[in-house]
């Protein structure tokens, strides 16, 4: 397949690639339909995250149909239509359990990595280095989804692939900040942000508002 | 924003994390990040400890356990359980297949902690990639995710 990688600071490539495959029985295979460059995504071309390995595949946001099913899956089936989260969280873990999917204790492999680096460790992330795993990411023509009952979720019908791409993770990190903030009805709000999530959380501030 | 700068950064960042990562190594011993003096490591479980001892240890454990002290203790509030583990002073560790036997220790605790939680061991690759040319930077990246596993603040 084709796939977008990273070859060093400030440098893209489209290259073949192999096509990734069912590993684990919680797996499965989407088939791209759309993925979107999120404003992390500038931190690893600009080589500020320093565990990035030219021929890495890029992007972490992404909508596709699946296209295989692990022996274990039950929530999804072949032919959906899923938004995937771009945290690969296992839903078991007392992170999982307390709603702190990003930081889950089994979906990132090089869990080391970051500890030795930072003291503790994120979970994984699709196309986000090897301290978030090493996850080949979305700009592909296919991706494998570990945990998939977890980390993907069916689009329902009548909701464009527009509308439901940016809930793997602009809209969501958008709300959080709304969250964070504590913005509440009547609050005047400035926004410093960059990317797509800018105009997700001055939508979703104004969701709460 | 230019290539050198971007590249300065870059070396800003790796110096940070290795400033912090000297910070983490020199702490106290008491602290829980440094070695354990006696060479105790711990992963903390979420579940029924019960399960987690009845029949054997899950297998990635179970197959070093004879040359480990293993210790499970309730973790703290509603975390779950502790599985302590260290190296026994009389053990042959010439049949681990890591060079450094905490490592094995430390592999053989996660890969426990997953198995009992999410019921398999995730496997990371084969996966997807371009052209990975030889250089002196990739190459560190690449041992680093090799040893990932066997390393951290276990």
């Amino acid at each position: 397949m084709k796939a977008l990688c990273w070859t060093g600071v400030n440098k893209l490539d489209v290259e073949r690639v192999d096509d990734p495959v069912i590993l684990n029985s919680q797996d499965i295979i989407v088939r791209v339909i759309l993925t979107t460059t999120c404003g992390s995504d500038l931190h690893l071309l600009g080589g500020y995250v320093p565990t990035m390995r030219a021929g890495d595949v890029l992007g972490h946001e992404f909508l596709g149909e699946v296209v295989e099913v692990g022996s274990a899956v039950t929530r999804h089936r072949v032919g959906d239509r899923v938004v995937v989260c771009s945290f690969i969280s296992c839903g078991k873990c007392w992170y999982c359990q307390n709603e702190l999917y990003s930081l889950c204790d089994n979906g990132n492999p090089n869990a080391g990595i970051p500890e030795m680096l930072w003291g503790q460790a994120p979970g994984g992330c699709y196309g986000y280095s090897h301290a978030l795993g090493g996850w080949a990411g979305s700009h592909a023509e296919y991706i494998r989804v570990p945990y998939a009952d977890q980390g993907a979720f069916t689009v329902p019908e009548g909701v464009s692939n527009e509308r439901a791409l940016f809930a793997s993770d602009s809209a969501p990190t958008g709300w959080m900040g709304a969250h964070l903030g504590g913005v509440q009805p009547g609050d005047t709000v400035a926004v410093w942000h960059r990317s797509s999530g800018n105009g997700s959380t001055q939508r979703r501030n104004r969701l709460r508002l | 924003m230019g290539v050198k700068t971007s590249v300065a950064a870059g070396a800003v960042g790796v110096a940070a994390g290795l400033v912090a990562r000297t910070l983490v190594r020199e702490r106290p011993d008491s602290n829980g990040d440094a070695r354990h003096p006696e060479g105790w490591k711990a992963v903390t479980i979420l579940g029924d400890d019960a399960a987690f001892t009845s029949g054997g240890y899950p297998d990635p454990l179970q197959r070093i356990a004879e040359l480990l002290v293993i210790r499970v203790d309730k973790a703290p509030g509603d975390k779950g359980f502790e599985v302590h583990a260290r190296l026994r002073a009389d053990a042959d560790t010439s049949t681990l297949t890591a060079d450094d036997p905490q490592r094995a220790v430390r592999a053989a605790l996660r890969d426990a902690k997953q198995l009992f939680e999410t019921g398999e061991n995730l496997r990371a690759t084969p996966r997807p990639h371009g052209h990975r040319p030889t250089t002196l930077f990739g190459a560190a990246v690449d041992k680093a995710e090799d040893e990932a596993k066997g390393e951290g603040v276990l």
